[in-house]
């Protein structure tokens, strides 16, 4: 009963009585994950931007201390720029060579190999196992004196450095290892390229095209939506690393692994710090949210959707 | 529209029901639920002393044991969301910082009335729990390090077995004999790794005769002292090389369990808490284990010391049973409730008779050890842990100081300048916001 030509609104929604009672089993059925919502991600999402303003020990009341935190943040903590940087760093790396290994190895995944779902369950399973399992597993990998990786690299004449304990071989450490666990994105890859049409390949043969050609030409250019989503959802993941650090590390050596969810993690259960811990919570909010939008941005140039 | 009703109503009935039953007590017996931070034959020790609490109560108060890792994290959450553990056995690291907050309930009253004796205590376990004219806990077991070594080891490169190393000279000599270097020039095995367990960089710098802080003025010390351990410290990562040394201790086990260092005759000589011993009988009982109650001696350092740290009872606010609680607490540090309680987990009680009494001495699993310990323990000179609201930063600064020198960024005297300035910037802000 729309009049005027208007566009439908909620009022048209809820005319009848035969829709309003539609819409409140809607709400009634969708209340429990309404509730759980409000109470689990939406409260605490706004009590952190409150306290970030305050100062909170978390058991003494909150204090209101106006942009202080933000203030020492900027300015009075080299921590935040040592753990930003860390965390910049590893960022920075693991996202676009996890996307250049994953790609790569989806690739290899999609052709027609006995076996192929073996492979491609071997390849999995790394993103199932839980993370605290795999940092004491690569913790023992990268042993300098017994770990597999040295031992491996003897075999070859290498005498590999110590992996954990060097400050400048630590990042990287993690960084191989968070490739290692991309099984996941490989997964999305592998769904990205069976939607790839088969006549643009068949085309392709016919125009005498090589393999590297066709993987340059159509394979890519059409995966460019699952590498944007995989590059979204691995840089928000990657800025928020905090088990391999907690475990493995504890931040070290020379605070060379401090990550930025550590120092955060410090400042709110160690150091009495709540409302400082929000504060740099939502400063790295703001950060993925910037990064994010430049990716959303650029995709326009080189993210290829339809045909 | 029936059936929905029906089903809101049974959803409704459910929920009065589970609210009902949950706040149901059987009888009046409470339920003192206590939190503590051992594992394995450590917290198997404790619930035989909590057996013979709960049999004495029967039927008024009932201790639950729950082993929690991390539990000063765990403790300040469960405050922070009003609903915590009834006792607590922390680290007293904290203590200063809970109190000042308000998140534990003060003894004072609790402790008077019991006649509770500060004098029956070891002096330095009870300072903990003393903070700005308050008592805020309970020690529930003492810690005293001895110096550990393998007999074995030291004849094995032709060291008397029953000459432990008593001067930081002596040190240095042993631990170039023990240590064993392979054939590519990694360590498989050092005599003593100076920053491994006891007694710390900070306990280090108290060994040389440094100064710690000062609670009367809140001032960060770090003097000569300090400087002069984390020198004496570099000369080993120079000889040995650090990275060499981090690489050995990569594969160094957890400190509770068989794969610990010195079980595994990989490192000869380490300076250690009584519980080590628990392990050694467990997992290593062939070890031909010596203990000596004093670390090597420092030119110009304290003699005739000893460490005495302490592990905390405390109740925190908005505990459900502060009185049963307070019972539970009370029978731990009775000489009936200690005994039981040190003999299992092969640890040291923190009342000064009982620890010398022969009950303990012939019943303790310390044995035939245990003397060594309480010797250590009695001495009149007693370093604690300082007592500075900024305790944890302290503790994560001073390792990465530390290891800046170690790992030859800095020299020790500008690592502890830097330090100190950037403690005491924190303890001032910090104070200021508790004014």
């Amino acid at each position: 009963m729309l009049k005027r030509n208007r566009k439908p609104g909620l009022k048209d929604l809820i005319s009848s009585s035969k829709e309003r009672r539609n819409l409140k089993l809607g709400l009634i059925f969708i209340s429990p994950w309404i509730i759980g919502f409000s109470m689990f991600i939406l409260y605490p999402i706004f009590a952190s931007l409150y306290y970030s303003f305050t100062d909170y020990t978390m058991i003494s009341a909150p204090k209101w201390i106006g942009l202080s935190n933000y203030t020492k943040l900027f300015f009075r903590d080299e921590y935040f720029r040592i753990s930003l940087y860390n965390t910049l760093y590893y960022t920075l790396f693991s996202v676009p060579l996890g996307i250049v290994f994953s790609v790569a190895i989806a690739l290899l995944l999609n052709t027609k190999v006995e076996g192929m779902p073996v492979y491609r369950t071997i390849y999995f399973l790394p993103s199932i196992t839980p993370v605290v399992a795999i940092s004491i597993l690569w913790m023992w990998l990268l042993n300098p004196q017994y770990g597999l990786v040295n031992s491996i690299l003897r075999l070859i004449g290498i005498e590999g450095p110590g992996w954990l304990t060097d400050p400048a071989w630590a990042k990287p450490s993690l960084i191989m290892m968070s490739i290692w666990g991309t099984g996941r994105a490989i997964v999305i890859y592998l769904a990205g390229l069976q939607d790839i049409p088969q006549e643009l390949y068949e085309a392709a043969e016919i125009d005498g095209a090589s393999s590297l050609e066709k993987v340059r030409r159509i394979t890519l250019p059409l995966l460019t939506p699952s590498i944007f989503f995989n590059s979204i959802i691995g840089m928000i993941g990657a800025f928020q690393t905090f088990t391999q650090a907690y475990i493995m590390t504890g931040g070290g050596p020379l605070n060379s692994t401090l990550f930025y969810g550590l120092y955060l993690y410090r400042n709110a259960f160690n150091y009495f710090s709540m409302g400082y811990a929000s504060a740099l919570a939502w400063i790295l909010f703001v950060i993925v949210f910037l990064c994010s939008l430049l990716v959303f941005k650029s995709s326009g140039r080189w993210v290829h959707y339809g045909q | 529209m029936s059936i929905l009703r029906k089903f809101l109503s049974v959803l409704v009935l459910c929920t009065i029901f589970s609210v009902l039953f949950s706040s149901f007590t059987f009888g009046e017996e409470v339920v003192v639920t206590y939190w503590e931070k051992w594992v394995g034959r450590d917290i198997d020790a404790v619930k035989v002393m909590v057996d013979a609490f709960n049999k004495r109560y029967t039927g008024k108060i009932r201790v639950e044991v729950l082993s929690t890792t991390n539990i000063n994290e765990k403790t300040l959450t469960a405050i922070a969301g009003g609903n915590p553990p009834d006792v607590a056995g922390i680290w007293p690291e904290d203590i200063p910082q809970f109190a000042i907050q308000g998140a534990v309930v003060p003894l004072d009253d609790f402790i008077k009335e019991a006649k509770i004796n500060k004098a029956d205590y070891y002096p330095g376990t009870w300072s903990y729990f003393e903070y700005r004219g308050h008592i805020w806990g309970l020690p529930s077991t003492n810690r005293t390090p001895a110096l550990y070594y393998n007999a074995d080891l030291f004849k094995e490169v032709g060291l008397n077995p029953d000459r432990p190393p008593k001067t930081l000279e002596e040190l240095d000599k042993y631990n170039d004999k023990l240590t064993k270097i392979g054939p590519k020039g990694e360590i498989i095995r050092m005599g003593y790794v100076p920053w491994y367990r006891y007694p710390g960089p900070w306990g280090l710098g108290r060994i040389f005769g440094g100064g710690d802080f000062d609670p009367e003025k809140n001032k960060w010390i770090l003097d000569e002292g300090y400087e002069k351990a984390f020198s004496w410290a570099l000369t080993y990562a120079k000889k040995f090389g650090y990275k060499n040394i981090l690489d050995f201790q990569a594969s160094f086990g957890a400190t509770a369990g068989a794969d610990e260092p010195f079980l595994m005759n990989r490192v000869a000589i380490e300076y250690d808490t009584p519980f080590r011993i628990g392990w050694i009988k467990l997992y290593k009982p062939k070890l031909n284990l010596r203990l000596y109650p004093f670390y090597p001696q420092v030119p110009g350092g304290p003699t005739n010391y000893c460490f005495q740290y302490a592990d905390a009872l405390i109740i925190p606010k908005n505990a459900k049973h502060p009185k049963e609680a307070w019972e539970f607490i009370k029978y731990y540090n009775s000489r009936e409730g200690q005994l039981l309680m040190n003999i299992g987990s092969s640890q040291l009680p923190v009342l000064k008779e009982l620890a010398n009494s022969s009950d303990f001495l012939k019943k303790s699993t310390l044995a035939p050890y245990t003397k060594v310990f309480v010797t250590g323990m009695n001495q009149k000179k007693v370093i604690t842990t300082p007592k500075s609201p900024n305790q944890r930063k302290f503790e994560t600064w001073i390792n990465d100081a530390f290891q800046e020198v170690l790992y030859e960024r800095k020299s020790p005297k500008d690592a502890l300048d830097e330090l100190r300035t950037k403690l005491q910037n924190d303890l001032d802000e910090l104070l200021a916001r508790f004014k």
